[in-house]
């Protein structure tokens, strides 16, 4: 993704052709270096723990099992983190908003217990609000916000044009908004 | 009048907070941000929701995740490899029992066509070609026979 610096890509290309050549240490590698990242993704665009456990294992399945036929056109971050969305996006068809979430992540210890409740109070909500997006919308937002990647960048991702990815962004930012309007208006938010 | 020149403006304040304006568009925008308090609070909030979904704190994948997934990877190259094994062994063999009683103009196998040649140092050869994923084909060589 956009995100990732050029010498990054550059060794992940390096890993690939390894890989590509039977060389299961160096798929190995590139698991190590993008699982963090792809069970991130898949937990922002699932919003539960169990879930993004197993398409995590899913996608990197099916990145080993695909990858003779990735041709490096892309970064193999971002063709990774395609097929970590369409699993996502078919698990979502197959899902109901409002039966997500029903795991919560547990609250780090602190030393400021209060602060701490606060926080995870907030980030509950937010998460929630995120998950009652429409799965398009919150897969654009996902790719914006946290890969910082170019509408262009989600366009090919998503495979729409630049306008529609446009659109995407401006409506979800108009839900979220909406839906995060009742705890706004008790301050929590 | 100024709200309707506003909604003009809505477009270009979403793509703003994603960093995604052109040069030109950011002067547009800048010039009526100056003159408009609406939208001035309407690119603060737009901001400060970005920033809510930002900081979410990222979650740490399970220790045992990549194991099981390297482990998955392994089981799947391993009977991969002897389903191919066995499945070439096979066609093989029934291959060789064909091809010999044939005229030597090839057998046709399920998927896999076998077609017998010789070799320049007198022994003989099969040949199993079979369509391959992806529209490849795939050709495998089994020697029999024959040989000096």
């Amino acid at each position: 993704m956009s995100s990732q610096p050029g010498g990054e890509s550059r060794l992940d290309a390096e890993l690939v052709e390894q890989a590509k050549s039977g060389n299961l240490s160096a798929f190995e590698e590139l698991v190590t270096r993008h699982q963090r990242g792809l069970y991130n993704f898949l937990f922002r665009m699932t919003g539960e723990v169990a879930a993004a456990e197993e398409l995590t294992q899913t996608a990197l399945v099916r990145a080993w099992t695909g990858l003779s036929g990735f041709r490096q056109a892309s970064s193999f971050k971002t063709w990774l983190y395609r097929i970590g969305a369409n699993l996502a996006m078919n698990y979502r068809l197959r899902t109901r908003p409002a039966e997500e979430l029903t795991e919560s992540i547990p609250a780090p210890e602190s030393r400021q217990p209060e602060v701490e409740y606060l926080r995870h109070r907030r980030e509950r909500i937010v998460r929630e609000a995120l998950s009652k997006l429409p799965a398009d919308q919150r897969l654009a937002l996902v790719l914006s916000v946290y890969e910082g990647q170019s509408y262009k960048e989600i366009a090919a991702v998503m495979k729409r044009s630049v306008r529609a990815v446009d659109s995407l962004l401006f409506r979800a930012k108009q839900n979220l908004r909406r839906l995060l309007q009742p705890a706004r208006d008790k301050g929590i938010v | 009048m100024m709200e309707r020149e506003c909604n003009k403006f809505r477009r270009m304040l979403s793509r703003a907070v994603d960093g995604q304006l052109a040069e030109a568009e950011r002067r547009k925008l800048d010039f009526h941000l100056a003159g408009c308090s609406s939208c001035r609070g309407e690119l603060e909030q737009l901001q400060k929701d970005r920033l809510l979904v930002a900081v979410l704190t990222e979650v740490e994948p399970p220790p045992y995740l990549m194991p099981r997934v390297m482990a998955t990877i392994r089981q799947k190259q391993f009977t991969g490899q002897r389903r191919l094994t066995l499945a070439h062994f096979v066609r093989a063999a029934v291959a060789v029992l064909l091809v010999s009683a044939s005229a030597g103009s090839g057998v046709l196998l399920g998927s896999s066509i076998a077609r017998k040649i010789s070799s320049q140092s007198g022994s003989e050869e099969l040949l199993l070609t079979e369509a391959g994923e992806n529209g490849t084909v795939d050709v495998y060589s089994v020697a029999f026979g024959g040989g000096r």
